[in-house]
């Protein structure tokens, strides 16, 4: 049961980092030409793949289990509750929403302005390298941290790659960006997932015994998915009080 | 000397960045944690823990912002 739950959250959290790369790589093969833009992104999958495959097994070889799970375990919890944070202030108005659209407008102008070159393009390798890297490497820890201490690095890794092969599909196929994914609901999805494998790990390698054992990733989602709509609910009535009382002093 | 700043300023802004409040939580988080390990209560507190940090990491940012609002 844990291992679809993992899918689901490598899954999730790749799907979410691709669309965000797939309008950097967009933005930068339309306004410079595909080709260097196309070496740019080989050349950071090429990276990360490397880092997983050094980093994953050097870890799960080297480090003893219960320190891995408490590190582990910690990084999840940051990770998770940052993401969560994000989703719950940005469902509750109390932050814009991510908009691939403005991103997407604002690459193309950027990009536009700089003079091109005959041939290999730098500026295009680099934007492409740039967006694939960063946006990769959050995925790549994600991977790494469920996919290790598991012990399904490899189920962690098919998840990453399958989410990002569907996206470039999608985005070749439609030929512009995915503004129309709901990315707060996703990133809210992964948010509680990393927090609920996060407390599961931390507490297992602290020597907690969960009750049900893995079954309690199913409790903690559950819990910390109550927490958040209720956190929601109140914020969301906060800021539309303060809206109305804002209107209320200007009028 | 360059790429050493580098990695330490992604791990400091993946970790810490604008939002200290959640690092410095999971670390209570896990300190308390580790303390009550052995207790009955420990599968209770570590989750409520979690969620105290995160509804107070989220009144911090709302009310920065309602406090920006009435200015």
């Amino acid at each position: 049961m844990s291992s679809s739950v993992l899918f689901l959250a490598v899954f999730i959290a790749c799907a979410v980092e691709s669309v965000e790369a797939l309008t950097i790589v967009l933005a930068a093969g339309i306004t410079r030409g595909w080709r260097s833009t196309f070496q740019g992104v080989a050349a950071a999958l090429g990276t990360l793949a490397v880092l997983v495959a050094v980093l994953g097994p050097t870890l799960v070889h080297y480090v003893p289990i219960r320190t891995l799970r408490i590190v582990v375990g910690g990084l999840l919890l940051i990770y998770g509750m940052q993401w969560l944070r994000k989703a719950i202030l940005r469902q509750s108005g109390f932050k814009a929403m991510h908009d691939e659209d403005k991103i997407f407008d604002e690459q193309v102008s950027e990009l536009s302005k700089i003079p091109k070159s005959s041939g290999y393009d730098s500026t295009a390798f680099t934007v492409a390298f740039k967006g694939v890297f960063l946006e990769g490497l959050e995925v790549v820890i994600i991977v790494l941290t469920l996919g290790t201490s598991s012990h399904r690095l490899g189920l962690a890794a098919i998840a990453a790659g399958a989410a990002a092969a569907m996206v470039i599909a999608i985005g070749l196929a439609v030929s512009k960006q995915l503004s129309k994914v709901p990315e707060n609901a996703m990133k809210m999805v992964v948010g509680l997932m990393l927090v609920s494998f996060g407390s599961f790990w931390s507490g297992e390698g602290l020597g907690m015994t969960w009750p049900g054992n893995d079954a309690s990733i199913i409790w903690l989602l559950a819990l910390y998915g109550l927490a958040t709509a209720l956190i929601i609910s109140y914020s969301a009535r906060l800021r539309r009080k303060v809206a109305i009382s804002g209107s209320g002093q200007t009028a | 000397m360059k790429y050493v700043k580098a990695f330490f300023m992604f791990w400091f802004d993946f970790l810490i960045g604008d939002t200290p409040e959640i690092f410095v939580g999971a670390l209570i988080v896990l300190g308390v944690a580790a303390v009550a390990a052995k207790s009955s209560i420990s599968t209770e507190l570590l989750p409520a823990l979690v969620i105290v940090t995160l509804v107070l990491s989220v009144g911090w940012a709302v009310t920065r912002s309602v406090l920006k609002t009435k200015r």
